[in-house]
């Protein structure tokens, strides 16, 4: 089947050109709406949107590979961003990486074979006030230390 | 006018131009790598950086291709904090970059050589572990080197602005950006070879040139693509008599700085291992009679014998002046290429009137490719002839346009014996009735520059010839310029310009005592054809002279 928006999601597009003063300004929204509206953002959904823009499929690979925000089809059912910028580094959140590779047996950047967990070292996720932290996929999680981290992955359904 | 001062000394400069093309305009030297007067500005390479001050300007170093020319602004190019800078710059930039400069094609004409040379460090303080990326190809004739990009992205703004294709970008992030093509979707856009052209340094580099020679080895001599009727300038370079590569030249009026992938790599014919290099000739001795006694025998049914170069050209002479005498002057016609110079062809006609006295004149040429247009303006012509123009003025309009149907006719006819024809049109497909026709005829003679030229498997006399990139000569544009081409190799063996076989056919007709030079043929030329008058090769220059020049202001303008 084509990759194409729902009625809904069209909608919500042509609204979201509203918004910006240019069709290229609205392309991340429109990549968070193809997000929710196909699950994950590969190839063939960057064609589409790059279609519906009006810019080349490249420059949207090059948008959907600058952020780490965007869910690819490789990537497992929780995406856990361990965030490595100044105040979380400070307050250990080497240690967090360490334990959550050791955990998963998989490399940052990497998938578990189950299609779980996929792990990634992010920057500023604007929570320096309770450093470290992580997200796993929308949810924020502070003030982590390793047994909090079991929990909370134990916890996930 | 807006009153600059660079290194402490004040020019008038246009308000609102960018301070480093305005100082490259003056010959000013400021290195960059990701500005480009054809590209939008990026500001990302940081190499251009200038000490600047002036009202409402912060004083201190900023990019001069992001700094507007204003009233009062005082800039300096080569302080001592400015060249710090870009010490500093070049560290950043060679971080992650390799040593690989003695198998790097770029190595001899790369900024990242020149400038580290001028300002960079003598040594790397970078202990870490390198950044390693992809090497891949990312279109049908280029391919990255990853390692090597410092991601000015003038190869992305280059598809994007100039192409309008868009095939590359930058992927990921920080020091993991790269180039890359969207996967499935090469860059295969007719332009992508400027792409090499344009990258700084030995990130993108051309397959076709792909370790063929040290680049300051090489030879190079100013010419114009003859593969359509655009007439793009180009250099020609060279390495062990052998053509490498082709490079556009900057012209504004012609291709700007531009050269598509069609004409950038159609020169593998004139070193191809079917080049003409020796004169031959078959049963010519029979065809002379044959054309009193009416007994043709067709060219391919003989045997080729060698002969040598003044030989074939005496046969050619003697052999068409037999059959005017026998037969008229209007047994003998003529068929010249849109192959052929401008001068190569106004000796053509002048040998077929003042030598042979033929009534019939032709032109051959490349039927019509496809034409493309860019974003940009570019253009690629349907016309796959460098000379079409050149010929409708020197051979004349009538003879450019229902020429070679008279000649066919002729030959249908039986009226037309022998005909002359020079050709060496690379890759030519003729109308397979033209050869038909030919093949029927008691003479015809050939200057050519393939062994197995469509013209040649008709001949009883092959002259060889030479491309264009082995003789001085001129085209003449679509627009009506006229642009010089220079000698870059010698023709393979005996061959030689079709100017000077012409001249010494004239020679031997004793319509000329000496052969000149392409550029007193020119001269002459000029003398002659009203169109060119006022045109001489000093004149001509670099960039070429639209024809009419001498007579209209607005056009000398052009």
């Amino acid at each position: 089947m084509p990759v194409q928006f729902s009625e809904k999601s069209r909608a919500r597009f042509e609204w979201l050109l509203t918004r910006y003063p240019t069709r290229q300004a609205a392309l991340l929204p429109t990549l968070r709406l193809a997000e929710e509206e196909f699950g994950s953002i590969g190839l063939e959904e960057m064609k589409y949107v790059a279609g519906l823009i009006g810019v080349s499929p490249a420059h949207v690979l090059g948008v959907v590979s600058f952020y780490t925000h965007y869910r690819r089809p490789e990537h497992g059912k929780y995406i856990l961003q361990v965030c490595s910028t100044l105040p979380c580094a400070l307050r250990g959140c080497e240690r967090i990486t360490d334990h959550l590779k050791k955990k998963l047996g998989i490399k940052v950047g990497e998938t578990t074979k189950d299609k779980r967990f996929t792990l990634k070292k992010v920057e500023c996720l604007a929570a320096c006030d309770r450093a470290p932290m992580m997200q796993v996929n929308d949810q924020d999680h502070y003030d982590l230390t390793p047994e909090k981290v079991d929990r909370i992955l134990d916890g996930l359904p | 006018m807006p009153t600059i001062k660079v290194n402490g000394k004040e020019y008038d400069a246009p308000a609102g131009k960018n301070v480093l093309q305005f100082c490259l305009d003056q010959g000013l030297y400021v290195p960059h790598y990701c500005y480009h007067p054809a590209l939008t500005i990026a500001g990302n390479c940081r190499m251009c950086i200038v000490k600047g001050s002036g009202p409402g300007l912060r004083p201190g170093l900023m990019t001069s291709c992001t700094l507007p020319v204003q009233d009062k602004l005082e800039v300096e190019t080569e302080a001592p904090d400015v060249q710090k800078a870009r010490e500093g710059v070049l560290e950043f930039l060679l971080i992650n970059h390799p040593l690989d400069c003695p198998v790097c094609d770029q190595a001899g004409e790369c900024y990242l050589q020149d400038y580290s040379f001028k300002y960079g460090r003598d040594r790397s303080r970078f202990v870490e572990k390198k950044v390693t990326k992809h090497t891949k190809d990312v279109g049908r004739n280029i391919r990255i080197w990853g390692n090597r990009c410092i991601v000015c992205t003038r190869c992305v703004r280059f598809c994007e602005e100039v192409a309008g294709t868009g095939e590359l970008n930058v992927v990921e992030r920080g020091d993991h950006s790269i180039i890359d093509n969207f996967p499935g979707l090469p860059m295969d856009n007719l332009l992508s070879g400027n792409t090499a052209d344009i990258c700084p340094v030995g990130a993108l580099l051309d397959k076709d040139f792909l370790y063929q020679a040290r680049v300051w080895y090489m030879e190079t001599a100013d010419s114009v693509c003859p593969t359509c009727s655009v007439g793009c300038n180009l250099k020609v370079d060279t390495y062990q008599g052998q053509v490498k590569r082709l490079r556009p030249r900057e012209n504004q009026a012609v291709n700007q700085w531009w050269l598509c992938d069609i004409g950038r790599y159609n020169h593998k014919f004139t070193s191809a291992p079917n080049r003409l290099g020796l004169a031959k000739t078959r049963g010519v001795a029979t065809a002379a009679t044959a054309a009193i006694a009416a007994t043709a025998v067709s060219a391919p049914a003989l045997e080729w014998e060698r002969c040598s170069l003044d030989g074939a050209l005496a046969r050619t002479w003697e052999t068409l002046d037999k059959f005017v005498r026998a037969e008229g002057a209007g047994a003998v016609a003529g068929l010249a290429s849109a192959w052929l110079s401008n001068e190569e062809l106004f000796l053509f006609r002048k040998f077929m009137k003042l030598g042979i006295g033929a009534l019939d004149l032709g032109l051959v040429a490349h039927q019509d490719g496809e034409a493309h247009a860019f974003k940009s303006g570019f253009k690629i012509h349907a016309d796959r002839n460098p000379n079409r123009r050149g010929a409708q003025e020197l051979l004349g309009a009538d003879a450019a346009k229902d020429g070679l149907k008279r000649v066919l006719d002729g030959i249908r006819a039986g009226r037309i014996k022998a005909v002359l024809a020079a050709g060496g049109i690379p890759g030519w497909e003729p109308d397979p009735a033209l050869l038909a026709a030919l093949r029927k005829l008691a003479f015809v003679a050939v200057l050519d520059v393939a062994e197995d030229a469509p013209l040649v498997s008709v001949a009883h006399v092959v002259l060889p010839g030479a491309t264009w990139v082995e003789k001085d000569g001129t085209f003449t544009n679509a627009q009506g310029r006229v642009q010089r081409c220079q000698r870059a190799l010698p023709p393979p063996g005996v061959a030689a310009p079709e100017s000077d076989l012409l001249q010494q056919l004239l020679v031997l007709a004793g319509k000329r005592e000496k052969v000149l030079s392409a550029q007193g043929v020119f001269a002459e030329l000029a003398a002659e054809v009203p169109a060119f008058a006022g045109l001489s090769y000093r004149d001509l220059g670099g960039q070429g002279k639209c024809l009419g020049a001498a007579a209209d202001p607005a056009v000398a303008a052009r």
